[in-house]
């Protein structure tokens, strides 16, 4: 196992997330490279640090009064209109609702921007839409970790990313324009399933990469 | 105008707490809000702390804290109490932070830090530089990263438990949670 492997691997081994034949694998180059054993000994004490941290702290007020106020309302059935200015989790709600309002217009505006990258005006299934939705975000938020590390990596580094997003994205396109002559096939439902895991994939294992790779 | 009484003594733990946590629930459940006020006195420490810890902001905290537990008070009768009542306030609070959070992203489009890491010094009893200083690397660390180091590194939820709450793919999870350490790292070491 090279440092590269063991570095990428060790935030899994430390979780007691890797396989059984990886994880003696790792064990084995810890016992033998004093480096990566430092990098592991440093994570572990990081973690024993967040896991010794305070599980509690009390509120320097009293949140109970404004708690009371709100379920006695509700006990008696009415709704506190009224009481807006002299509440903040009524103002809370108000601002949720705007909120609201502000995510759908921003979820319309995402989604006709992955329309027009994916030109295509079919109705596709629920479950696909839905993993679309998720795989959408994911890949949204590990572009923007990308975007962030690029001035950290090599050139080549991130052109090769680069092509291989394309290559990804290409395939992406293909199997979902074949979903539109046929849209209940399970295989191709799964194909682009696959891609998208292979999209986050690569885009997870970018962020892992150490600086100047 | 919204009464503020200065908490000092009145945080408590669940520890040695009676009656019963089960029969509060159970009296909760039919309307005692007394007995809601001791379930809210004996978890409102660390209610609090995880919303302090999820959203970054005092002011953030105490109203998600509130909310929490107003949505709490209106959903009792979904608790069911096999996995106690703590577990499952713990998730409507993470629940109440996340959906906040998710709206705040798209509607500000920013990077929060906590307003003061101070907040955290009041509590600690052994080691609280060191502690400190590990409160304020987590407080400074971005948003999704935050979130995902505090729900699985603090608070023990695993990554398919994460992915659910925050509407993520677990893999974007992982990564969140690698970039968070690595960045925590470099944060301490310095």
């Amino acid at each position: 196992m090279t440092h590269a492997e063991a570095k990428h691997l060790l935030n899994d081994f430390s979780d007691g997330l890797l396989p059984e034949g990886q994880h003696r694998e790792m064990s084995q180059h810890l016992k033998e490279c004093a480096v990566c054993r430092e990098e592991w000994r440093g994570l572990q004490n990081m973690l024993d640090g967040l896991a010794a941290l305070p599980a509690k702290v009390a509120p320097e007020w009293d949140l109970w009064p404004g708690i009371v106020e709100e379920i006695g309302g509700l006990q008696e059935g009415s709704v506190p209109v009224e009481r807006a200015g002299q509440n903040r989790v009524w103002l809370r709600r108000v601002g949720l609702a705007a909120a609201a309002v502000v995510l759908m217009a921003f979820s319309s505006a995402l989604t006709a921007l992955w329309l027009l990258e994916r030109p295509q005006p079919v109705a596709l299934g629920g479950e696909l839409q839905k993993f679309e939705a998720i795989y959408a975000l994911s890949i949204h938020e590990l572009s923007g970790v990308l975007h962030e590390r690029q001035d950290a990596l090599l050139p080549e580094t991130v052109q090769t990313i680069q092509e291989n997003l394309d290559i990804i994205d290409t395939a992406i396109r293909a199997s979902r324009e074949a979903l539109i002559a046929d849209p209940g096939n399970r295989e191709l439902i799964q194909t682009v399933a696959t891609l998208y895991e292979e999209k986050v994939s690569l885009l997870q294992h970018v962020t892992d990469l150490p600086n100047g790779s | 105008m919204k009464s503020r009484i200065l908490h000092s003594s009145l945080f408590q733990t669940s520890e040695g707490s009676e009656p019963d946590e089960s029969v509060l629930l159970g009296r909760a459940k039919r309307g005692d809000t007394r007995a809601f006020e001791k379930l809210y006195r004996a978890h409102v420490g660390r209610v609090y702390l995880l919303c302090l810890r999820l959203s970054g902001t005092v002011e953030r905290a105490e109203e998600f804290t509130q909310s929490a537990f107003v949505q709490a008070w209106k959903k009792l009768d979904t608790c069911r109490g096999e996995s106690g009542f703590f577990p499952w306030l713990h998730r409507l609070a993470t629940n109440v932070v996340l959906q906040e959070n998710r709206a705040r992203q798209r509607r500000e489009m920013m990077v929060v830090t906590v307003e003061d890491p101070e907040v955290f010094g009041g509590v600690q009893t052994v080691g609280p530089e060191v502690k400190i200083d590990l409160e304020r690397a987590v407080a400074a660390l971005p948003e999704g990263a935050r979130v995902v180091l505090v729900l699985h590194d603090i608070e023990g939820y695993t990554h398919s438990e994460i992915a659910e709450m925050t509407g993520t793919a677990e893999g974007t999870c992982k990564a969140q949670l690698h970039r968070a350490r690595r960045l925590l790292r470099e944060a301490i070491e310095r």
